[in-house]
């Protein structure tokens, strides 16, 4: 096991170093050098904090179920195509996820703000007087969010639906079985594992979001990135900037762990492995 | 085109259960299935036997109505199903790689066609009861398909079938995934269920052996069309085509030219002359044939034996294999041909070592005459 050593020494160096001088800085005062949990106290005391955390946790949950309401059905209608069609429309998908997420942000605001061309279009239909509010608050967030996020979620599902035993399917439809009926008792139980790969993925990258919120978001619309951004570049509060971080890695870490075991145990009971 | 007419009994003017009316498939140029007539009688075994790419599948697929016909009729029970969809079918099939679902218990797989029909809670608990008690898993309703065999599994799909009352159960190569041992007590299980509940099950398979034992009637395809139908017995023991003898059982076949007339059965070979008793409506006077004889009913006997047999055959041993219960001997002719001969294994058996001269005979009623191509 010797040859993965050097990636080892790579990871402890810019990885495990850095984590710990983060979580040293989390419980050691800068100014007096005690060991102290105040900061954290701070974190759980603070109005501002805590409306952060829920503003977060609101932005990650909503946007993670939106990413899956629009990431499901694009999934199916990717798994139904001939591999040739499907292979032009994985581009188009695959398209934006390449794209810079500046680039992006910069996108919708030409397509949604005050002078985009959605407003435009409603004003020419509706009047000068109709304008509606598509940007700088909660909507605009998750129109960003989700448009970026839409490619984790549909990815697992794909290939889950695809890997489904089409004859389990027909013989559903031989025995009488409805589409809907096909789908719900059959096909979406299957996929269930998918799913929760794919909303692990999404929820974990939404905790983390920094620069879609920035941009689209209102005033309010902070998440712990940005506050962490803040009390380093703007405050210079290293403690506080510390502490954010620790609580946003258990964070992540709690719902990694919620989900995977959901993933394991819950959908098929325990599953004997063959070979 | 040939169309199966073999002799029937008074039973062929019920309905018959499922009738493909001069159904024919095409896919682009490509002709899967010339038209054919095929009619699937209430309560019978049929198995629908041939090679790969036959259009045994395609059979399959337009009574289960996974295909439309580009030609032709589909009837089931008196019903013009061509064109209604496989859910409204009211059929059963039974998959090879079983196709039951795997996040579902046994019981609810097998409830799974009563909870379609929206049958009583109660009465849903009796049917897979009574359906799990046929196929002889009574015990583990409880448990997900992955905690059994494949065999036990394969019963469980059979149960879904059997729980509600199909027209027809389709079954589809359903012992392929099986090993020999499995696959041949499966075949008399399947024997049993269809004896005991008279249901009409047809069956396809690339096995000849499975077709022999099972079915109560074959229909061979070969090339997209039927080949020859008939009961087992008069497919192993009447073929009517080489394709026929080929496919079903070993044979030995010789080519030569009619003497005389076709009823006579005197054919000149490469070998000398042999006699067969049995004519062929598809053989003209004078006609190119090919002549086919079982190595089950070739003897052999030393060389200078004077036997009552109708055809006779100087050979030379090649070579002698022993598969247990029967022992083959290969045999050359004079025309550098070579002959199989199967005998049952005896402790007594008169042995002949390779290179020895033998003497092959056998009668004329077991030479049968085939259509040259």
């Amino acid at each position: 096991m010797y040859f993965i050593l050097p990636l080892l020494i790579y990871m402890a160096a810019v990885f495990l170093l850095p984590l710990l001088f983060v979580l040293f800085t989390s419980v050691v005062s800068e100014t007096s050098g005690q060991l102290t949990l105040e900061f954290f106290e701070r974190f759980f005391t603070h109005g501002l904090y805590l409306r952060v955390l829920k503003t977060t946790l609101e932005i990650s949950l909503i946007g993670t179920a939106l990413t899956l309401l629009i990431a499901y059905p694009i999934a199916y209608y990717l798994a139904k195509q001939t591999p040739k069609r499907r292979s032009y429309l994985t581009l188009l998908i695959l398209l934006p996820f390449y794209t810079s997420i500046l680039v992006k942000a910069f996108a919708f605001m030409v397509v949604l703000g005050y002078n985009g061309v959605v407003n435009d279009a409603i004003r020419l239909v509706l009047g000068e007087d109709f304008v509606l509010p598509l940007l700088f608050n909660r909507f605009g967030v998750m129109i960003g969010v989700v448009h970026d996020m839409v490619p984790f979620m549909v990815f697992p599902i794909v290939i889950n639906l695809l890997a489904q035993n089409s004859s389990i399917h027909k013989a559903a439809e031989i025995m009488g079985a409805t589409r809907t009926r096909i789908f719900w008792s059959i096909i979406f139980p299957l996929s269930l594992p998918a799913v929760a790969a794919g909303s692990l993925l999404v929820i974990i990258r939404l905790m983390g979001q920094f620069v879609t919120p920035a941009l689209l978001g209102g005033r309010t619309d902070i998440m712990m990135s940005n506050l962490i951004s803040f009390h380093i570049k703007d405050a210079l509060d290293w403690n506080m900037a510390a502490a954010v971080s620790i609580v946003l890695l258990l964070l992540s870490c709690l719902i990694l762990l919620a989900l995977t075991r959901v993933r394991g145990a819950q959908l098929f009971g325990e599953q004997p492995r063959h070979g | 085109m040939y169309i199966a007419h073999h002799q029937v009994p008074a039973g062929d003017t019920a309905q018959p259960k499922v009738w493909l009316e001069n159904v024919s498939k095409q896919y682009g140029s490509v002709t899967a299935l010339q038209p054919s007539d095929l009619k699937v009688r209430s309560g019978e075994f049929l198995t629908i036997l041939g090679p790969s790419g036959s259009g045994k599948s395609t059979v399959l697929n337009l009574i289960a109505g996974m295909t439309n016909p580009t030609a032709g009729r589909v009837w089931i029970d008196g019903r013009d199903c061509t064109n209604v969809p496989p859910s409204k079918r009211g059929l059963g099939m039974v998959f090879q790689n079983y196709a039951l679902m795997p996040h579902m218990s046994v019981f609810e797989n097998v409830a799974f066609p009563l909870r379609v029909r929206r049958v009583t809670e109660a009465e849903i608990k009796r049917r897979v009861g009574e359906a799990l008690e046929l196929v002889r898993l009574p015990s583990v309703a409880g448990r997900k398909p992955a905690e059994l065999s494949g065999g036990q599994q394969q019963r469980i799909s059979i149960a879904r079938c059997l729980v509600y009352n199909p027209a027809i159960i389709l079954m589809d190569e359903p012992l392929g995934a099986l090993d020999k041992k499995l696959r041949e007590e499966m075949q008399l299980e399947l024997k049993r269920l269809h004896v005991e509940l008279k249901v009409t099950a047809l069956y396809v398979t690339h096995d000849q052996e499975e077709a022999l034992t099972m079915s109560d009637r074959i229909v061979l395809f070969n090339g997209g069309r039927i080949e020859q139908a008939g009961t087992p017995h008069e497919l192993y023991f009447r073929p009517r085509t080489l394709f026929s003898a080929k496919f079903l059982g070993d044979s030995n076949v010789l080519s030569g030219k009619l003497q005389g007339r076709a009823q006579d059965g005197l054919v000149e070979t490469p070998v000398g002359l042999l006699r067969s008793s049995n004519g062929n409506e598809h053989v003209g006077d004078g006609a190119s044939v090919h002549l086919m004889v079982r190595p089950e009913n070739v003897l052999l006997l030393p060389p200078d034996n004077k036997h009552e047999y109708a055809n006779g055959l100087e050979a030379m041993v090649v070579d002698t294999i022993s598969f247990g219960g029967v022992i083959k001997t290969f045999a050359r002719l004079s025309d550098g041909s070579t002959m199989t001969v199967q005998e049952l294994t005896r402790a007594r058996r008169q042995a002949f070592d390779r290179g020895a001269r033998v003497r092959l005979a056998w009668q004329a009623e077991d030479m049968l005459l085939l259509p040259a191509a």
